[in-house]
């Protein structure tokens, strides 16, 4: 608005400019400037001493190598400056040093914090520096301070502190892993004990069904199997010989024929004994006891008897008798009257046979037919060994048959539970490998934390060495006076060209010839320029010189400003 | 004797000593015996009522511009002189308004320098009337108070003749005022405003300057405007707002403007425009 519509300006128009805002230019440039150059000069110089502190690892592994090891490092580094930077520590430290004495505890403690920065060094950097880029690290303490002796005196301490943290911290993380890992260890031990046990008892509980012994179990039942097939085998044959055996010797006389020199065989006592009986029997029946027959043969019985040894008169063949022939008379008397002849005369029987037991000796405890005399035919003495022979082995092999079924019904049961005991064994097992794993997992971390501690006993692990101790520094590190004042300048100008502009923009007068056409629409005839009296004249003299006047001043006085300032 | 010889006769008595004061007419004046009796039709210059005015002081203490001396001002005063004597004699043009924008323009200045710029012309006889009624202020800047001013002849308590005085300058008469009134546009609308245009323009040659309110300031311009021949708009760099130069323009639109002057400007040549 101030100038043509054109908005372009020509070097007149800034001459105009320039002629008409110079007042406003310095005014604003120049305020501006003193308060740069009072800054500039007047802030409180900061001096610095900062140390580098190396941290050498023994291992990286391999997925932390180069860009992420800063990373890393920068975390464990604020790990590490936490524990530094206690409360304790700053105060310790602005005790130490009489620092911020104006200050409270709980200000000057952040006042030393403020003033304090750990900063991690780039690899790259550290590589040119020490020509060394494997992993390792280094940080850099730096502390500032008015003083420069101060700040290289609390620097020093401020790098004791973080390598005695370091040695302390590192010995102490490495005894608490190594007692924690003994205790996981001991535990774990005690369980894998109970479950060894466990899988002991169990073992012993089902040894016949472990799943290692199926095969075998499978094998034994087959040729079990098979054995008592053969011993079935064995029997049917046995049977068989003892049924021959015993109908030979039933067809065979136990008792060898001698025959008299007509070819009659010739009884022996116990064969007359045998037969005399048999006619006792007989005659017992029909007879009495009083009839001279069957006292005849008793007598001769009893003689036979003492002479031979065995067995009289047989009772129970009598009573074997009398028993048959009362179920005669029983039936005979159902069907007859009591008077029958055939009645009567089983009554009769029964009676003789009754009489005659009477009189029989008392039973004697084996009367079997068979033992009343040794047999003395060879052949029949033969077969009846035979038979005897073979009656043993078939008892013992029918004993043995038991044994197998038996052995069989086991086995057909072991192999039953084989599954089941597969199951839990499997169960226990498992359970089992997963403490020894976790057992040997923990005996690694174990033996690590071990070779940590050892190293760390030796000084031999990860630590902190100062590559660079503190020096006292000879220039103070901030403020940048220079760049300060740059700035200042360069604000001042641009202050000073903004206001001019703001000046000029809402100026809405006339100025030069052009406003007037473009406003007036008539261009002006002549430009009257200012008419200056003496008067005139002599008061711009004046302010000429007031102004030269004034920047004499002001620049005096800055100069003295500075020059006490960098004094 | 001829006209010629007589301009030499006058321009070889023309004095170097200091003019006394003298209250009557009997000064000798530049404008010949002939060139007088034409102006009889009109107010004889000559015979005004002569005043002394300190050009040096008037100069220091009001810039106002008598003689030659600031080189590059007068010559400024000088080429707007020459220009509007051009276009006005082009057009027959004798009666010219001098005002402005808003105050402070220097458009009063403008008005007396000019006239007294004009004043040097020989073929030229100006005459400076302070028509601002309201707030007059020509006699401030000649520092010269009249006996009687404008308004006196507005009122018929003096004749114009009486009223007017003459500077020193052959060729310039000045009527001034030194009362000023609330009701300037009536008095300028009054019929005895005209005669006294009549009386003031009569005479070959005769130009007449009235120094004017600015169009801001109130309507005595637009009610003088149609009587006079010609406008002249006076602007100050620096002091003169583009509004009011809009508002003026349209103002001053049926009016017969004869040009603009840019007054106070800083620039180090004087720069100006040939009108189209």
């Amino acid at each position: 608005m101030s100038d043509s519509d054109s908005k372009e300006l020509t070097l007149e128009d800034y001459k105009g400019i320039l002629a008409r805002r110079w007042r406003v230019f310095s005014l604003v440039s120049s305020a501006l400037l003193t308060i740069g150059v009072v800054i500039a000069f007047g802030l409180p110089p900061v001096y610095e001493s900062s140390g580098l502190v190396l941290v050498e690892q023994q291992e990286v592994p391999e997925y932390l190598v180069r860009s992420t090891v800063t990373g890393y490092a920068d975390e464990r580094l604020r790990v590490i400056t936490q524990r530094v930077m206690t409360r304790d520590n700053l105060l310790q430290i602005r005790d130490a040093h009489g620092l911020y004495p104006e200050l409270t505890d709980t200000a000057a403690q952040n006042e030393v914090k403020r003033n304090v920065a750990v900063e991690v060094v780039q690899s790259d950097v550290l590589l040119s520096q020490i020509g060394r880029d494997d992993g390792t690290i280094a940080f850099t303490v730096t502390y500032g301070h008015p003083s420069a002796e101060t700040a290289y005196e609390v620097d020093t301490d401020l790098i004791d502190l973080y390598l005695e943290e370091n040695q302390r911290v590192r010995s102490e993380l490495a005894a608490d892993t190594s007692e924690f890992l003994d205790d996981q260890a001991r535990g774990l031990a005690v369980e894998i004990a109970a479950m060894e046990e466990k899988l002991a008892i169990f073992k012993r509980d089902n040894a016949d069904s472990l799943p290692e012994l199926s095969d075998l179990n499978l094998q034994l039942m087959d040729r079990t199997e098979r054995d008592v097939e053969t011993s079935e085998r064995e029997i049917r044959a046995l049977r068989e010989t003892i049924t021959l055996l015993e109908s030979e010797l039933a067809q065979l006389s136990p008792y060898s024929v001698v025959l008299d020199a007509a070819g009659n065989p010739i009884l022996g006592p116990s064969d007359r004994l045998k037969l005399l009986q048999r006619q006792y029997l007989q005659l017992s029946a029909i007879y009495s006891q009083d009839h001279p027959d069957v006292s005849k043969l008793r007598r001769e019985i009893e003689a036979l008897s003492s002479q031979t040894g065995s067995a009289g008169i047989n009772r129970e063949a009598l009573e074997i008798e009398l028993v048959a022939r009362r179920d005669e008379l029983g039936a005979a008397r159902d069907r007859y009257a009591p008077n029958h002849p055939d009645v009567l005369q089983l009554q009769r029987v029964v009676e003789n046979l009754q009489q005659a037991i009477a009189m029989a000796p008392p039973a004697s405890a084996s009367t079997n037919l068979a033992d009343v005399a040794p047999p003395d035919n060879p052949l029949y003495i033969q077969k009846q060994v035979q038979l005897e022979a073979s009656k043993i082995e078939l008892s013992a092999s029918l004993g043995r048959q038991t044994q197998l079924r038996q052995r069989l019904s086991d086995l057909e049961s072991r192999l039953m539970n084989t599954p089941e005991v597969e199951r839990q064994y499997q169960l226990l097992s498992r359970g089992y490998d997963q403490l020894v794993s976790q057992y040997d997992e923990v005996n690694q971390k174990q033996r690590e934390a071990q070779i940590a501690m050892n190293l760390e006993a030796q000084s031999k692990g990860e630590r902190f060495t100062l590559l660079e101790s503190p020096l006292m520094a000879q220039l103070p590190a901030s403020p940048n006076r220079v760049a300060i004042l740059l700035l200042a300048i360069i604000i001042a100008v641009a202050a000073g060209a903004g206001g001019v502009a703001i000046k000029e923009a809402t100026d809405s007068s006339v100025r030069g010839a052009r406003d007037v056409e473009t406003y007036l629409e008539i261009p002006p005839i002549v430009t009257i320029p200012n008419i200056y009296t003496d008067a005139d004249i002599k008061s711009q003299r004046l302010r000429r010189s007031a102004l030269i006047a004034a920047i004499v001043t002001w620049l005096g006085l800055t100069s003295i400003f500075v020059v006490q300032a960098s004094a | 004797m001829g006209r010629i010889e007589r301009a030499l006769e006058h321009a070889n008595r023309k004095p170097t000593k200091e003019r006394e004061k003298s209250v009557d007419n009997s000064a000798p004046l530049a404008i010949s015996k002939e060139q007088a009796e034409v102006d009889d039709l009109g107010i004889d210059i000559g015979k005004l009522t002569k005043i002394e005015l300190d050009s040096k002081r008037l100069f220091q203490q009001h810039r106002v511009i008598m003689n030659t001396q600031d080189s590059i001002a007068s010559s400024a005063y000088k080429i707007l002189r020459t220009r509007v004597l051009q276009r006005m004699r082009s057009n027959g043009w004798q009666t010219l308004a001098v005002t402005g924008t808003c105050p402070n323009e220097g458009k009063t200045l403008t008005a007396i320098n000019l006239a007294l710029s004009m004043a040097r012309d020989v073929n030229t006889t100006t005459v400076l009337v302070d028509l601002d009624l309201r707030r007059p202020t020509i006699h401030k800047y000649l520092e010269h108070v009249p006996r009687y001013g404008v308004l006196d002849c507005l009122n018929d308590r003096a004749t114009i003749e009486t009223a007017m005085v003459c500077p020193g300058l052959e060729r310039l008469g000045l009527l001034l005022n030194s009362e000023p009134v609330e009701s300037s546009s009536e008095m300028l609308a009054s019929p005895k405003m005209a005669q006294m245009l009549t009386a003031l323009k009569a005479g070959e040659n005769r130009i007449v300057i009235f120094d004017m309110p600015p169009l801001s300031a109130s309507d005595d311009v637009l009610t003088f405007g149609p009587l006079v021949d010609a406008v002249l708009i006076v602007t100050a760099e620096g002091v003169s707002q583009h509004q009011t130069l809009a508002q003026a323009r349209e103002l001053s639109r049926d009016m017969n403007i004869i040009g603009t002057v840019l007054n106070r400007s800083s620039d180090s040549t004087s720069s100006y425009y040939y009108y189209a």
